[in-house]
């Protein structure tokens, strides 16, 4: 297994919790091969990974990052 | 009630805000919109349709609201396409959907495309209780109201018509600005002879891929060209012209089957190859042969 752990901070609690309830509603496409786990710790986003592989793992993290920046452009636009 | 609503689920991207007014007038507000376009010869992939969608989504919704005239206050609602369409954009245009109404906190409500399709066309033409034909790069269904469910009588068995007529522009190296669908239209007009291709409607279904291979056959055997003109074989326009031909008398035929059915007499054509001049021209005909109507948006991207 191959995993990674990933801590994004945020300006305040609610704006990691929304960025939680937002990321966390698309599912890993490859569920059998890849576990994807979010949590907040205060205005602190944590997401860790457990892959099979380490090409699944960086496919994964970097489709999350992409939503990941949606996120954040869409707070920085509209917040 | 006012809602703002996003649409990725193919190359064109758009948002849209509309006004429901207590009156119950429907009033769009404004209707911004951006297609990624690829080169001749190309159709548009998932993974660039994604990455085009994402850096337009934000600038559409602000100039949307903009043209609007309104703030997030004005909102009440938040609408997305949910699906069918290709994954990457969906989820990409989805994102910034909930992230919106949890940044608002307001209601988000997610919409089918093709239901999409079928209110816009019904509230901008006034259409009551019609056969709806949905036509598009996606989607080829007939499609009737009944027992609260919009219900599909007949479909394509296999690709979309607008699929059909994308690849075929690709096939021949039309543009795909600002549609290879309304390219392949123009160069219709030109076309002088009609080549005989496969008729393939199947009880209230259709199949399309066996067309575009004899298309594609007719092509490799040889065309008439400018530069090397041969009145024994056929210019691209004679097999645009043909193509549309073929496949809208199959669309027209299913229709006034599900007609005939359901015993409607109005026939709503909505998707991006509703545009077409020629497939409303012969729906037309039909409806009138049946002392019917045909609704068409003129929305044109």
């Amino acid at each position: 297994m191959h995993g990674m752990h990933l801590v994004i901070p945020f300006p305040n609690e609610r704006l990691a919790t929304i960025a939680k309830q937002a990321l966390a509603v698309d599912k890993e496409l490859r569920a059998d091969q890849v576990e994807r786990t979010l949590s907040v710790d205060g205005s602190r986003l944590i997401a860790d990974y457990q892959a099979t592989t380490p090409r699944v793992l960086r496919v994964s993290v970097n489709a999350f990052m992409e939503m990941l920046v949606m996120v954040t452009r869409t707070m920085d636009a509209f917040e | 009630m006012i809602a703002i609503g996003l649409e990725g689920s193919a190359n064109k991207l758009g948002v849209g805000i509309i006004e429901h007014a207590s009156d119950g007038q429907v009033h769009v507000l404004s209707n911004i919109r951006d297609t990624y376009i690829t080169p001749p010869g190309q159709g548009f992939l998932p993974r660039d349709t994604a990455a085009h969608h994402r850096a337009w989504v934000i600038p559409l919704i602000k100039r949307a609201l903009k043209e609007a005239n309104k703030t997030r206050e004005d909102i009440d609602v938040i609408c997305f396409t949910k699906g069918p369409g290709m994954g990457a954009p969906l989820v990409s245009v989805a994102i910034v959907a909930r992230t919106l109404a949890l940044l608002w906190d307001k209601p988000i409500v997610g919409v089918n495309h093709c239901v999409g399709h079928i209110e816009m066309g019904r509230q901008i033409t006034g259409a009551q209780n019609p056969v709806v034909l949905y036509v598009s790069g996606g989607n080829t269904q007939v499609i009737a109201y009944a027992q609260r469910r919009y219900r599909i009588f007949g479909e394509t068995l296999d690709i979309a018509v607008g699929n059909c007529l994308d690849r075929f522009a690709r096939i021949i190296n039309l543009s795909n600005d600002p549609s290879p669908g309304y390219n392949i239209e123009q160069e219709a007009k030109k076309g002088k002879k009609y080549i005989e291709l496969p008729y393939t409607v199947k009880g209230m279904d259709v199949s399309f891929s066996g067309i575009l291979s004899q298309a594609e056959a007719v092509v490799q055997q040889g065309l008439s060209t400018p530069e090397r003109p041969d009145e024994n074989k056929p210019t691209a326009q004679d097999l645009c012209f043909s193509l549309q031909e073929t496949l809208f008398a199959m669309l027209v035929e299913t229709t006034e089957r599900a007609m005939a059915h359901i015993g409607s007499r109005e026939v709503l054509i909505v998707g991006g190859v509703g545009s077409n001049m020629r497939l409303q021209e012969m729906m037309g005909q039909m409806a009138e042969q049946r002392d019917g109507k045909v609704f068409a948006t003129d929305e044109r991207p």
